[in-house]
């Protein structure tokens, strides 16, 4: 009996994940699709009332390929960002009928008075920016500790992410700044499309500013091949979001 | 009343255990004490003052900011001099408190080149791979960081740190000068740090208010014991009214506690002034005591002591209670208020705790050997008696002495200026004021201005805001640059079009936004929806009627612009040629390059023919720009790193506007405007003083005459004891014109203090003068007999008084020192009125007036 159980310990710690694992297996999950489509309901609020609505469009492929439009409202209907990597990013500005390749320190910055910041938006690339140990288990979920890699300009310093045993899902997310908690993500509704998972609704809280931001997705379509409709070029940042 | 009396003659014990329990009760109130110097927390929220400016501070999420210099002995642009102000300012941002950190390195810097836009920090995250030269040439050329961040010869920098509107600024700031001085030591720098900022100003303030009570209460303790022992020449007698005042002031004190009152600047002073006024009380009382002992046994002469000297004494107290609570009604500044409500308060607990404390201890300890004034001593006798002689000799030489007095000090009225400025409370050598001065002479200063405006932004309402800000910036010196929502928006025009202006659509504006919606560091210049806007201005400590100029002029500009006309181009020149002027001449005056208005003037005329129907699109506008700034250049041999050629595209850009914006009906600009920050406050409250100083004084007279009128049941005898008070006033203000001491929130108070403390030389001169006539004596005797008496223990009270206000001289803080000699004055004059000018009118009106 006792040699059954001491080959259930050592087969149960051979089986547990690593905080890398898991990290892996979450972003696999979020990005495991060549490519995604949706529009995108952006709620802004402050102290618990709602602000603003706005709605855009997102194509992206990859980890990194992503072409953010809005529709409306309309004082920023078709302003565009096109981003091929953490290097190359453009913007479309319709009033002006250009575009601009923005260069430096944009992406830790909020995007468009949402609280997100542009590397966060659309994007859940983590295992670029942080290392990852698994801090606390149960039956359902594997609670993760990521911590800042030494060369990574993110503005967080850590995040506690809780992960779903289930699909591999992150539930939420609190991100930290030298030990003060700075953001909280939650992840309020999530849909099995075909294959895939998604985010349909999410939830990111600025604690500093008391101030919110929800991300409901619509319409979402995977894999149409956008790479080859040339949805990630400056052609088409320029085109109509209609 | 009397039962009152028997209870403290006849209960002394149980009378001291109830004054010592409620003493210690009210004095616990004392460890609630904090400390409160910022100018704007002295006005309540709702206040007409404080009003805009509460407002400003929460919807734009700013406070005043800390302001940090640090002066090297080599280049700041230098890869470790570099690394060290980026670790610096990355651990200022990492404080609870701190919303953000302006530093070199922490900046951000926006160009356009051909398509692309760079936003990036100023200095790069890596410093290895920079040409150091040539990044400092860039940073001296842009008059957005040169003599903003970098000093003109590159030795000096500026760390502005911006605290979070709820956060105690001036605590953190004192955290920031822990982390900075060990961060400093840590890294074995050679470096100057130079704290300014109002959150630091406020902690020196504070510094001196703590260093103040320290010393000046055992100090004014010590002066008033002396007084009183020459007076008394008794240990008992002499503790026996310090002790009493000691206590109420204790109780007052706690009071303020309890109260949940601040302990400000004014607060240093209560102490002081109700030890110096509230011992009179005390003497009264003992010398009383001292005459009736001779002849009767304690308890008696104790009873008789509560009914001769209970009105009198309440009377002194009720008008020095008067003049406090008059300061108190008159103020809109709270710290004012607080001083004369917890004076006020201090007042009547001395009154309580003189009346029974002191015959309570009496009854206890009745043997005295006391003798106030020493009244037997045969020489002080022949001094008084001669002197009142010789005065009633010469009462008409005395009245044209003061006469003439009253006539030279009423025209040096006229010289006394108003100035409230933190810079004012510091000595010129002082730490504050040296950092102070030298971070205004190297950088533009550390008192803010803001121009506050709500309305639609549009690409109208941007170009309003920039010919408000360069017309006041030019009012201002040219040297300060303002700080806006403008400068913003031209350099992310720039970065779209090459061009550093304001664009021409509304359209091309909102798409701009999008850049820097939400962005922290935009936060304190415009809200969120954008609709409310500030140009901030960091201006020097400067003059009072600089700075009246200053603010009246942001005024006016902001009303005048409130409501616009746009007119063509061609049809404008004149007002086109003078925006340009004044943009040039402020970017050169910035620049310290010496060229002329007329020089400007001859090549605007020279140059440039207003015709903007040549532009069609921005690669035209930006040729245009180009060509004319450099011809600007050359035509003036402009060093490249001195002021960059963007800079005079700047100043050129309204050539491009399709439209010039004049004054006018026809498009609505502002739905709300308004003048705020330290530099307005400073304004508004010295222009508050001379209304506050006028209404306690009226306020006080009042009281006094009407309180005299009932001690001397004649209204006339109430007006008529006023003389030598306004005499006194009249020398007070002279004094403060002649030797150039400013009115300011702490010297406007003497008048009704002068008044309420100083009249109790008059009731008691006037008192006893009639007493002795009624008593039987001739006028001429009766004015002897009382000068000898009652007079000496005048000038004693007002030496004791006088003395102990003069101990102020001894703060470190400067309107106080000026509070402190002038109340010295006003003590021993008002006595020396009671004594001369008083008794020499008296002859001459006794009959109609004092009917003797």
């Amino acid at each position: 009996m006792k040699k059954f159980i001491f080959f259930l310990v050592i087969t149960g710690n051979l089986f547990a994940l690593t905080g890398q694992e898991v990290l892996d297996k979450v972003e696999k999950s979020l990005t495991g699709f060549s490519d995604q489509m949706a529009t995108c309901e952006v709620i802004l609020g402050e102290k618990g009332s709602i602000k603003e609505t706005r709605v855009m469009k997102i194509w992206s492929a990859g980890k990194n390929k992503r072409v953010v439009k809005f529709v409306s409202p309309s004082n920023v209907k078709d302003i565009g960002i096109l981003v091929l990597s953490d290097q190359e990013m453009y913007i479309y500005l319709p009033a002006y009928k250009k575009t601009r390749r923005i260069e430096g320190s944009m992406k830790n910055q909020n995007f468009q008075g949402t609280d997100f910041s542009y590397r966060e938006i659309g994007s859940y690339e983590y295992s670029k920016d942080f290392d990852s140990k698994v801090i606390k288990e149960d039956d359902k979920t594997i609670q993760l500790e990521l911590t800042k890699k030494p060369d990574s300009d993110s503005s967080y310093t850590k995040i506690i992410m809780e992960v779903e045993k289930q699909n591999f899902l992150p539930k939420k997310l609190e991100m930290y700044s030298n030990n003060e908690l700075k953001k909280v993500l939650t992840i309020i509704t999530t849909e099995k499309k075909g294959n895939y998972w998604a985010l349909t609704h999410i939830k990111m809280e600025d604690l500093s500013k008391n101030h919110f931001t929800e991300i409901k997705m619509k319409e979402i379509i995977f894999d149409s091949g956008l790479e080859g409709k040339g949805i990630f070029s400056e052609r088409f940042l320029k085109s109509s979001s209609n | 009343m009397k039962r009152f009396f028997n209870f403290t003659v006849y209960k002394p014990f149980k009378t001291l255990v109830i004054t010592i329990v409620g003493v210690i009760v009210f004095s616990l109130g004392i460890s609630r004490i904090y400390l409160d110097n910022d100018l704007l927390h002295w006005f309540s929220k709702k206040s007409k003052i404080g009003k805009l400016n509460y407002y400003i501070n929460e919807r734009f999420e700013s406070n005043n900011p800390i302001i940090i210099m640090f002066t090297l002995d080599s280049d700041v642009i230098s890869k470790e001099n570099l690394k060290h102000i980026r670790d610096i300012s990355l651990k200022m941002k990492e404080e609870k408190g701190v919303i953000n950190v302006i530093s070199l390195t922490e900046i951000e810097d926006i160009q356009g080149k051909e398509d692309e836009m760079k936003v990036s920090k100023l200095i790069p995250e890596d410093l290895e791979h920079i040409d150091y030269n040539k990044l400092k040439s860039y940073i001296l050329s842009k008059e957005a960081y040169n003599g903003s961040l970098l000093s003109k010869d590159g030795l000096s920098t500026l760390l502005i740190v911006q605290p979070s509107p709820d956060t105690k600024a001036d605590f953190l700031a004192k955290k920031l000068r822990k982390l900075t001085d060990s961060f400093i030591k840590e890294n074995n720098l050679n470096w100057q740090v130079y704290y300014g900022g109002t959150p630091m100003l406020l902690n020196s303030i504070s510094d001196l208010v703590v260093k103040d009570l320290r010393f000046l209460i055992p100090l004014v303790s010590l002066v008033v014991f002396m007084v009183l022992f020459i007076s008394f020449r008794s240990i008992k007698a002499t503790l026996l009214p310090l002790i009493t005042v000691l206590l109420a002031t204790a109780s007052a004190v706690g009071v303020m506690g309890y109260l949940g009152l601040p302990l400000t600047t004014f607060g240093v002073a209560i102490p002081v002034v109700l030890i110096a006024v509230g011992n009179a009380y005390g003497i009264h009382f003992i010398n009383e005591y001292h005459e009736k002992k001779l002849s009767m046994q304690t308890e008696e002469a104790l009873l008789k002591v509560h009914e001769r000297t209970f009105i009198p004494i309440l009377m002194s107290a009720l008008t020095t209670f008067g003049g406090f609570i008059s300061i108190a009604v008159s103020n809109d500044m709270l710290s004012a208020r607080d001083f004369g409500i917890i004076s006020a308060i201090g007042v009547i607990f001395s009154f309580l705790i003189t009346i029974s404390f002191i015959p309570a201890l009496l009854r206890i300890f009745p043997k005295t050997k006391g003798n106030f004034g020493n009244l037997n001593e045969e020489t002080e006798h022949k001094l008084f008696y001669g002197a009142s002689k010789f005065i009633f000799k010469n009462k008409k030489w005395v009245v044209i002495t003061f006469l003439i007095f009253g006539l030279v000090a009423t025209y040096f009225i006229t010289k006394v200026q108003i100035k409230v400025d933190y810079m004012s409370y510091f000595d010129k050598k002082s730490e504050p004021a040296i950092v102070t001065d030298r971070i205004s002479k190297i950088f533009d200063g550390v008192f803010e201005l803001k121009l506050y405006s709500k309305g639609q932004m549009s690409a109208n309402y941007l170009r309003t805001l920039q010919i408000i800000e360069e017309n006041l910036r030019y009012i201002s010196g040219g040297k300060t640059k303002p700080a806006s929502i403008v400068n913003i928006i031209s350099s992310l025009n720039e970065g779209m079009t090459e061009i550093p202006m304001i664009p021409d659509t509304d359209y091309e504006i909102e798409n701009l936004w999008f850049f820097i919606e939400g962005n922290e560091s935009i936060k304190r210049l415009v809200t969120e929806d954008k609709n409310e806007t500030l140009i901030s201005l960091l201006l020097p400590s400067i003059e009072s009627s600089v700075r009246y100029k200053i603010v009246n002029e942001a005024e006016n500009l902001l009303k005048k612009y409130s409501s616009i006309s746009t007119k063509e181009m061609k049809d404008s020149k004149e007002e086109i040629f003078n925006l340009l002027k004044i943009m040039l001449k402020n970017r050169l005056i910035r620049a310290n390059l010496n060229i002329s208005e007329t020089e400007i003037n001859n090549f605007l005329t020279k140059n440039i023919v207003i015709d903007n129907s040549k532009f069609t699109d921005y690669t035209s506008k930006n040729k245009f720009l180009n060509e004319i700034s450099q011809k600007f250049i050359n035509e003036f041999s402009i060093p490249e790193d001195k002021l960059s050629k963007n800079d005079i595209k700047i100043a050129f850009s309204p050539l491009l506007w399709d439209k010039f914006i004049v004054p006018g009906n026809d498009i609505k600009i502002f739905d709300d405007y308004g003048v705020a920050g330290l530099m307005k406050l400073f304004t508004d409250v010295e222009q508050t003083l001379l209304r506050n100083q006028l209404i306690s004084l009226f306020i006080i007279i009042l009281i006094v005459v009407i309180l005299n009128t009932i001690t001397f049941k004649s209204l006339l005898e109430g007006i008529f004891s006023l003389i030598p008070i306004l005499f006194t006033l009249i020398v007070n203000f002279g004094i403060m014109g002649l030797f150039k001491i400013n009115m300011d929130f702490i010297t406007t108070t003497i008048a009704a203090i002068a008044v309420g403390a100083g009249i109790d030389y008059t009731i008691h001169f006037l008192s006893r003068y009639t007493y002795e006539v009624k008593m039987g004596k001739d006028y001429e005797e009766a004015f002897y007999h009382t000068f000898s008496t009652t007079g000496k223990g005048i000038i004693f009270n007002s030496f004791s008084v006088g003395l102990g206000f003069a101990v102020l001289n001894f703060s470190g803080i400067m309107p106080l020192r000026s509070f402190g000699m002038l109340m010295f004055i006003t003590m021993i004059v008002s006595a020396l009125s009671a004594l001369t000018i008083l008794p020499a009118l008296t002859f001459y009106f006794r009959k109609k007036i004092l009917k003797v």
